[in-house]
């Protein structure tokens, strides 16, 4: 199957317009040494033989029964709206909006995306996308060393672990030095907290929710870190989350970054997601990426257009405020289709839904004997349990059960040794939590 | 000033609201977080009714533009048609339904798309690996620069320095800014060469790496070539592709066999998946063998036949996202890959030759081409002379295009060239698409001189009229705002 539009005919009248004998006479410029004859790959396939293949390889994969996992990529229900209106050609097949006066449906999508997110958010001003969680916290640590002009950041340990990684990668180019402030999976500790910041540091990254699905309460270090003239990012991986938690700009919070894969991005093996990126108006300037502002035409009607462009690399070059060029715009887009479907109540009830079924399933492992809750732990879709029990056996049972939960948090933490990671959400059925405790109660 | 048009305008609160069940009621749920950790509405969020959600987002539609709506000429963007039947395979829940932290049993088929779509990129650049984390073209330079600072950092040397040619894409100099480098430009010659003489000056031991667009911004395979991976090699300087302009030679030429040592693709151009209105794309780094053990995060294996992920080594640059790649993208594209096979490849390249050369010698005689001697898949036009003797400006040009129902081609790039047009025809374009396109810029050609106001007040046949970016950054709104 291919897609070129050219008759024999028009090929030849082409080549006669140009001068030229044959098509490989276009390739004059390429020395001949470098022209390759063929290259070897499997021969063309007709449509039906490529959708064939394809269900062959979807077909490999065994998808699980039952996901009570999340760790930054979170199972929920996508509305069929968003799937139907994005799929439209006029969004999925353009190219950034350039040229505003015929890129609209773009544009206005993405303000009414910025709108979200800011609010959600309780920022003034949201980009238009990053391209996830992990380089959204990059570019957001980014803008803190740029505006105090200081080399070290202090970063929570249970921020999302790929992000951190994400950072050091990142933070280390720009010999930027990262120290890991070893607090506790469930309780910021503001007495540690003091005895570890100073003034050199130009911010604090904390999560919350964090990796471990903890709500942290970090309103105690904000003025310390403000009486510094520096900057609280708070990093969130579960967007959901802010359908009820206080936002992180009312929490004391600088900058907000993280995930929102959960506003109608499909789990797809963790991409292409979306990353957001919020900040407090002061910061505005060094936001990186494309930003979009309302305007008007010259009819005098209210329209938007891309923005505040001399922050960009292609004004700016190696003085932009990041390289980002093309971010994750229909993930953006679909984030709009999808929070103006819910809407406010069903925002709501979709949080309200995460909170009752992983309040549930908390209760009723709790009530086993072999498995540990922590009692203190403030959570919304997302918590920890530990045991004794080998993870091979747990892993060998809920694998043949059709089961992704218990992620081990020790591949992330040594200290965590038979600590495991248990999310539900709004899909999450009763039946599906009762079989799960039924199998951990067997074992 | 408020947009009646605005989703937030909208809301009504309609008896139809959209909801998920709830067993007890919401202020019991909310008991097991205390209250200083809650919000206390999401009053600003509207609700309204599903229908009237359609037909927002239908109308927003309306007024966008996209490849299937018709030609989009912009030149490095490589808008090429975005086949069908790549969407439907990636939207398949067997393959969209996939949590990152499977078991690696039940995603086998996911990692023999990965490993395959990686193998085929490998044949397809000539470099010796391919890696697919990166998300974007940009993302792919800066996962690139870091492989080559840890490969002299792991040869204990300090090269600080990236050179970029004055035409290239501000993605260049700002991802080599953001990996921690020094930026120096390369002159042009007067032609839109790497200017030789400037770039010998400016090698030295502290020159990590040579950032190269091949065929360049303006269209123009690098005719010293060789000369210049010679003077950069014999400093161990890396050469770097931009993939930007791949579509140029895909299938003719392998950048890993003309020297270059470290690669970026843009699958959303070169390899037909959709842009997005912005994104999410994929930008895939190829390397030669030195490079190999600098990959970022995670490598796809295949052993005892089993696909896996494995961990890379201790000299790996680390992760540049989360979890592994922009997954449905690598897959879109591994799905045109095997449409077009070997055969398709054959002509790919070709036939995008073929449409910027047939495209421009229908435009050179009313127009002052700036790409010479040698047309590759884009070209570009200098409207100085036009803008010089009508006060137009070449924006102005550029709106009156949009009038005649075509996305205009990229407007005033590369910076070397004064009021410029940059046109990309790619290879999914028809003769008669391009006969008519050339028909209409010898047209508005013509307007420019006997009615400039036609241009100077365009466009009228869009959605909207002429956009006022002045006012939007005098005075940002960022955000809808209930109360302004």
């Amino acid at each position: 199957m291919t897609y070129f539009p050219h008759s024999e005919t028009d090929i030849k009248e082409m080549l006669s317009v140009i001068g030229k004998k044959n098509l490989e006479e276009l390739e004059s410029p390429i020395p001949a040494k470098y022209i390759v004859k063929t290259l070897n790959l499997p021969s063309q396939k007709t449509e039906l033989e490529v959708n064939q293949y394809f269900d062959k390889l979807a077909n490999k994969n065994k998808n699980y029964s039952t996901i009570l996992a999340g760790a930054g990529s979170y199972y929920h229900y996508i509305p069929s709206t968003v799937d139907e209106l994005t799929g439209r050609q006029e969004f999925y097949t353009a190219y950034t909006p350039y040229q505003a006066e015929i890129s609209q449906g773009t544009l206005q999508a993405i303000f009414e995306y910025q709108t979200y997110i800011a609010n959600l958010t309780g920022m003034d001003v949201s980009n238009a996308s990053m391209y996830d969680g992990g380089t959204a916290l990059a570019e957001a640590c980014v803008i803190a060393i740029n505006s105090t002009r200081k080399n070290k950041i202090l970063v929570d340990k249970y921020v999302n672990p790929e992000y951190l990684e994400v950072l050091k990668t990142y933070m280390g180019a720009l010999k930027v030095e990262i120290v890991i402030f070893e607090s506790n999976p469930f309780k910021l500790d503001v007495e540690a907290f003091k005895k570890i910041w100073n003034a050199e540091f130009c911010g604090f990254v904390v999560a919350s929710p964090n990796f471990c699905g903890s709500v942290i309460d970090y309103t105690g270090i904000v003025d310390i870190v403000k009486k510094d003239k520096r900057l609280v990012i708070q990093s969130v991986s579960e967007a959901m989350s802010l359908s009820v938690l206080k936002t992180p700009g009312d929490m004391g919070a600088d900058l907000a970054c993280g995930e929102a894969q959960s506003f109608g991005m499909p789990l797809s093996f963790g991409g292409p997601y979306l990353g957001f990126l919020t900040c407090k108006k002061e910061h505005l300037r060094k936001m990186p990426g494309r930003i979009v502002g309302q305007t008007k035409d010259s009819d005098g009607n209210i329209v938007y257009t891309l923005t505040l462009t001399a922050r960009e690399q292609h004004i700016r070059r190696e003085l932009a405020t990041s390289n980002i060029c093309s971010n994750h715009g229909l993930c953006a887009t679909r984030a709009s289709v999808y929070l103006s479907t819910v809407g406010g109540k069903g925002l709501r009830t979709c949080g309200l839904a995460n909170i009752e079924k992983s309040h549930y399933l908390y209760e009723e492992i709790s009530k086993l004997a072999k498995f540990k809750v922590e009692k203190s732990q403030i959570f919304f879709n997302e918590f920890v349990v530990s045991t004794d029990i080998a993870y091979d056996k747990i892993s060998k049972k809920l694998e043949e059960n059709g089961i992704l939960s218990f992620l081990p948090l020790a591949k992330f933490y040594s200290s965590l040794s038979n600590y495991y990671l248990i999310c539900a959400t709004e899909m999450t059925t009763k039946e599906e939590i009762d079989n799960l405790v039924a199998i951990l109660g067997s074992l | 000033m408020k947009d009646k048009n605005i989703i937030f305008e909208k809301s009504n609160n309609c008896i139809s609201s959209y909801s998920f069940n709830i067993e007890k009621n919401e202020k019991d749920i909310l008991n097991n977080i205390p209250q200083s950790l809650l919000n206390d509405n999401l009053s600003f969020m509207p609700d309204v009714s599903e229908g009237d959600v359609a037909r927002h987002f239908i109308r927003l539609s309306n007024r966008n533009y996209g490849v299937d709506t018709g030609f989009y000429p912009l030149g490095s963007c490589t808008m090429k048609y975005n086949p069908k039947i790549n969407e439907k395979v990636a939207g398949n829940p067997d393959f969209a339904n996939i949590h990152p932290y499977s078991s690696t049993e039940r995603v086998q088929g996911v990692l023999e798309v990965l490993y395959k779509c990686r193998e085929a990129l490998v044949e397809i650049t000539g470099m010796d690996e391919i890696d697919l984390s990166p998300c974007a073209g940009a993302h792919g330079e800066l996962t690139g620069l870091y492989i080559i600072k840890a490969y002299f950092k792991n040869k204990k040397e300090e090269r600080p320095i990236i050179l970029v040619p004055d035409s290239a894409h501000g993605t260049n100099p700002a991802s080599a800014s953001v990996a921690g480098f020094k930026v120096v430009s390369v002159k042009s010659d007067a032609d839109g060469f790497v200017d030789i003489d400037d770039l010998k000056q400016k090698v030295s031991k502290d020159v990590a790496c040579f950032m190269l667009t091949n065929p360049n911004t303006l269209g123009l395979y690098e005719k010293n070539l060789d000369q210049i991976v010679k003077i950069c090699h014999d400093l161990d300087i890396q050469l770097y592709y931009d993939g930007a302009n791949l579509n140029a030679i895909l299938g003719i030429s392998k950048p890993g066999e003309t020297g270059f040592d470290v690669v970026h693709l843009n699958l959303h151009k070169s390899f037909a998946t959709p842009h997005g209105g912005g994104g999410p794309g994929a930008g895939p780094v190829g390397v030669k063998k030195h490079l190999i053990d600098f990959l970022p995060g995670e490598n796809v294996v295949y052993k005892n036949n089993k696909y896996s992920l494995e961990k890379r080594g201790s000299l790996s640059i680390g992760k540049v996202r989360s979890f592994y790649a922009n997954f449905s993208v690598v897959l879109k594209s591994y799905v045109y890959i095997v449409s077009l096979g070997k055969e398709g490849f054959s002509k790919l390249g070709l036939l995008a030759l073929l449409n910027a050369n047939y495209l421009g010698v229908l435009l050179k005689e009313y127009f002052d081409i700036a790409t010479k001697p040698h047309i590759m898949h884009e070209f570009v036009i200098s409207l100085q002379k036009e803008c010089d003797e009508t006060h137009l400006t070449v924006m102005d040009f550029a709106k009156r295009i949009l009038d005649y129902g075509y996305h205009a081609p990229t407007v005033s790039f590369p910076l070397i060239v004064h009021s410029c047009l940059m046109v990309e025809p790619t290879e999914t374009e028809s003769k008669e698409t391009l006969d008519k396109f050339a028909e209409i810029l010898i047209k508005i050609l013509e307007e420019s001189k006997t009615n400039p106001d036609l241009l100077k007040n365009s466009p009228v046949n869009t959605p909207i009229k002429r956009v006022d970016d002045v006012m939007a950054a005098r005075t940002p709104v960022l955000k809808y705002s209930k109360d302004e």
